[in-house]
């Protein structure tokens, strides 16, 4: 894995080299650096966590998105339209792609939190999944960093670049209001965790419902176009 | 971090019912009155702003802008990704095109019946230029970008605002008075190019632009600065100091 890691790392940075800028101006960019981002959450989980599993399970999210990116058009350009020529850029896409990478973090062990639920604790892989507690703690804690980045990053900076690219904070474009439902999904959750402090199974439907949403946002602009549709 | 989102939600409210907008296209070298907001705008110069490898990195509007008293309130320029600001009035480059009726100037090549060469250069538009000694001068005062001869009218227009079939009609002065004036076209330069004795070619021209500028009135902006700020602050202060919830 962390040769893996060290490849993509190397593979980013010749990229950049390549171009003259981070890539992150196409969607297989945006995706590369979203699973780079999986990829180094992959290294803080185990640290913190220490189990196998868990580590197996983000690998499997991590090659998920791998697919995704190998299966995008791979071209790559120098020329930057004049509109994306701004430090906006590097704030807004690569912290939507951190957040991307920590709720899919997220999703996993919500995945797993809810089949440990529905296993018997005489069942061979109960035991092999970690406590409810440590998954719920990984959800929560990958959720409340990719939900700061999320706002902070991709829509704040993007609205205050709209505002000075585009002339509006808000157009109500395809992706801005993917990422909106993103974000209230993800607010629902916290609401719930934070506030009522509820371990029930709620909050990992809804970072489940929330992970499936950011991808309905990535594919959004394939899917229905706007003024986000730039590669 | 509540009161925030009651900022951006106001903020938002206030801009949709009283905020407005309007897209104007100016030639170079010409203004435009918009009448809802009470300003003129004048387009001193167009540019494509270009980096060393030729890549396009932003277009450049030099704008000034007057009251209903013709009085300049400010000239300043805009760019991509750097609006214009005029109290609550922003000024947005959106577009730009090259006009369909007027060049900057013009590159010609005035051949005599003898086949010498009498001049090769560049010619301003709608400019009487003197070639050579020979008391001869060009002038340009005419110019479609995809040339129609319209059998109704009976005049040439243009098809469309592609330069597909551009035309020049150029007039040929020998001592002040006119020999003749014929529509030049540069993809065709056999056809049509001789004024008496002499054979026109146009080489090559550098288009006039015309820059697409979207005004937007937008009141009460800073209260939408205002509820971003107080959200992040609310969001990094939650986040990032959880102990003081939990206490």
């Amino acid at each position: 894995m962390a040769g893996a890691f060290l490849f993509h790392t190397v593979g980013i940075f010749l990229r950049t080299r390549e171009f003259q800028h981070l890539p992150v101006t196409t969607m297989f960019e945006y995706m590369l650096v979203a699973a780079w981002f999986g990829a180094l959450c992959y290294f803080v989980i185990i640290k913190f966590v220490k189990n196998w599993f868990v580590s197996a399970c983000n690998v499997i999210v991590i090659v998920m998105l791998m697919v995704i990116v190998s299966l995008l058009p791979k071209e790559g350009s120098s020329a930057l339209m004049p509109a994306l020529r701004s430090y906006w850029l590097y704030i807004h896409v690569t912290s939507a792609a951190a957040s991307e990478g920590l709720f899919g973090i997220g999703c996993a062990s919500s995945i797993l939190y809810l089949i440990k639920t529905r296993l018997c604790p005489v069942n061979c892989l109960y035991a092999k999944i970690p406590e409810l507690a440590l998954l719920d703690e990984i959800t929560y804690r990958s959720i409340t960093v990719g939900y700061l980045l999320f706002t902070l990053g991709a829509l704040f900076a993007g609205a205050l670049w709209a505002h000075k690219a585009w002339g509006s904070f808000w157009s109500w474009d395809p992706k801005e209001t993917c990422s909106l439902i993103v974000w209230m999904i993800y607010s629902g959750y916290l609401h719930i965790r934070i506030n009522r402090r509820s371990i029930g199974l709620m909050p990992h439907f809804l970072s489940i419902a929330g992970f499936m949403a950011a991808l309905l946002t990535f594919f959004s602009t394939l899917l229905l176009g706007g003024m986000h549709s730039y590669g | 971090m509540h009161a925030g989102f009651l900022f951006l939600v106001t903020g938002g409210i206030i801009q949709f019912w009283f905020g407005d907008k309007q897209l104007v296209m100016i030639a170079e070298g010409t203004g435009e009155f918009i009448e809802r907001f009470h300003i003129k705008i004048l387009l001193h110069d167009f540019s494509i702003i270009r980096n060393k490898k030729g890549e396009i990195i932003n277009y450049r509007s030099d704008l000034e802008l007057r009251d209903t008293s013709n009085r300049t309130l400010i000239c300043a320029p805009t760019m991509v990704n750097a609006p214009l600001k005029y109290h609550s009035l922003y000024f947005y480059q959106m577009n730009y095109g090259c006009l369909p009726d007027a060049v900057e100037r013009f590159s010609a090549v005035v051949v005599d019946s003898t086949g010498d060469t009498l001049f090769s250069g560049a010619i301003p538009f709608k400019t009487t230029f003197p070639l050579g000694n020979k008391n001869l001068s060009l002038q340009c005062n005419y110019f479609l970008c995809d040339f129609y001869y319209d059998f109704e009218s009976r005049t040439p227009v243009t098809r469309s605002r592609e330069h597909i079939n551009p035309a020049f009609k150029v007039t040929l002065w020998r001592c002040g008075s006119a020999i003749d004036s014929q529509w030049v076209f540069q993809k065709f330069p056999a056809m049509n190019s001789k004024i008496g004795r002499y054979s026109i070619a146009i080489v090559s021209y550098d288009p006039s632009f015309f820059s697409g500028i979207q005004v937007q009135k937008k009141p009460w902006t800073s209260l939408i600065l205002l509820g971003i700020i107080c959200v992040s602050i609310g969001l990094l202060i939650v986040f990032l100091f959880p102990l003081y919830r939990k206490g």
